[in-house]
This record gives structure tokens, sequence and C-alpha cells, in this order.
């Protein structure tokens, strides 16, 4: 399974990188293959290339502020959460997205 | 390329801060980084940090505070680790025992300030290295910060 994200917060810095981090760690223990995008003050960051969206299964995203580049998701699966909700729960996230994935799949 | 390579930002530590509040605990931290010789102006930076932190409180959870400033009063980019003996309010419910705070001069290249805030929010996300920072003595502390710190984390995977 193969999972893009896009984290953004209202003040630019701290929980766009805890977020991203947050899902980089969840999906690191279940085995995901997972790249995220930051969008903090200092622009976009590991930006993610059309071949990474074309690839993936889910799209997460964080719901705090716009994202730049909505267009690149249409038609993907997108599960929109606040930047916070990925910090407390990513594990959560991840194993939902898990089940939902292998579910497809039957 | 690290970013404390050639101690771009110098880490600094102040243990077993006895504070009761969240603005002597700010001042404990800054004035030692005055004695220091990174803070100019104790009472300038104090108000550059105070005035973030009023408008949107800069706890981030697992009781940790992480109050930054690029400011004039700012001679060299300094990150101060404070542990406090009592945890104290941070904002509305929020308490802490941990703070991070992000000195860097205001005519700082680029973003560094935004880096250095990035570089630890994501550090910080991770349960053994806050577990470390309870435990691990001043020195200690220091070294991991130095050694954890990389500008380049997710973009560079040969680390």
């Amino acid at each position: 399974m193969k999972i893009v994200g896009v984290t953004s917060c209202p003040s630019g810095v701290a929980h766009t990188y805890m977020a991203a981090e947050a899902l980089e760690q969840s999906a690191k223990k279940v085995g995901v293959d997972i790249k995220v995008e930051t969008q903090g003050s200092s622009g976009a960051e590991n930006q993610l290339t059309s071949n990474d969206v074309a690839n993936a299964n889910f799209v997460v995203l964080t719901n705090d502020t716009n994202i730049n580049g909505m267009e690149r998701f249409k038609g993907k699966k997108v599960v929109q959460l606040s930047a916070t909700q990925i910090i407390e729960k990513a594990d959560a996230v991840m194993g939902k997205l898990l089940t939902l994935n292998k579910g497809e799949l039957k | 390329m690290k970013l404390t390579d050639k101690k771009v930002v110098t880490i600094e530590t102040e243990f077993d801060i006895k504070s009761l509040t969240k603005s002597e605990a700010m001042r404990e931290l800054i004035k030692k980084l005055e004695n220091k010789g990174f803070v100019t102006n104790y009472k300038g930076f104090m108000e550059d940090v105070t005035k973030r932190e009023d408008t949107l409180p800069t706890y981030i959870g697992h009781g940790i505070g992480l109050p930054h400033s690029k400011s004039e009063f700012v001679k060299r980019p300094a990150v101060i680790v404070g542990r406090l003996r009592n945890n104290i309010i941070w904002n509305d419910n929020n308490r802490v025992c941990l703070i991070f705070l992000i000195a860097v001069p205001k005519k700082s290249n680029g973003n560094l300030h935004l880096k250095i805030l990035a570089n630890l929010a994501r550090l910080l996300m991770h349960d053994d290295f806050r577990n470390k920072l309870l435990k691990l003595n001043e020195k200690e502390v220091q070294q991991l910060m130095y050694a954890s710190m990389d500008l380049n984390k997710g973009e560079n995977t040969n680390e």
C-alpha cells in the first residue's frame, strides 16, 4: 500500500512537521510506503510528483488551512484531518487505511 | 549537511528549573542566554518571545513548550533546553515540564529560524527521543541534540 500526504498548519511551522513526522512514523511501523509533502512558512518541501500521487492508494491531508495544489488529488481517495488529530492518532489513521485497503482487495 | 555543523546553532541547557510560572521559567532561560552572550538584552528578547506566545502559544503536546523568536536582541543562534522540576501551566490546561527556547538573530540568513523549528518539531515526535531528554544529564542532552539535529531529515535517506 502506498500513501501520500500533505501537511500544513495555521502558524506554518511546528504542527506541519509534527504531523508529517507522525504519519511517517506510523507508516514505518506497519510497513506502508509513504511520502509527505510539508507546506510550511518556508514553502513546500519534499514535494509530491504526479507519479507519487498516481501510485498512491490514499491521500492524507491536513484541513487546518488551505492546501496548495488540491487539483492534484482529483479522483483520489482523500482523507482530511486536522494536524492535531494526525499528531495524536496517526497510528489509528494508518490502521484504518490498511483495513480499507484490504477490504478493496477482496 | 548537518544543521549543527560548525555549531551554526549552539545548544545550551538549564536543568532543575524551580520556577512555578511560564514567565519565570522563560526569564531564567533567557537570562542564561544573556550571560552566555547569545542575547544582548534580556528584556527586549523576553518581550519578543512573549509577544509570539501571546498571539499563539507554542505548546506542542507531551508537556513541551517551543517558544521562539527571530529578534534584534539575539547575537548568535542558540537553542536552550530547559527542564523543570515542576509541571507549569503553559496555556489553558496545558502543562509543561520541558522547554525548548529558540533564539535566532533578526539578521540571520534565509530561514534558519524555521529550519530549527521544523527540525525540533520532527525530533520531538519520537518517544525515545523525548524519554532521553527526561533522563540524560545536561552534557548528554547537548551531545544528543548535536547528533540529532539534521537539516536534511526526510530528504536524505543515506544517513
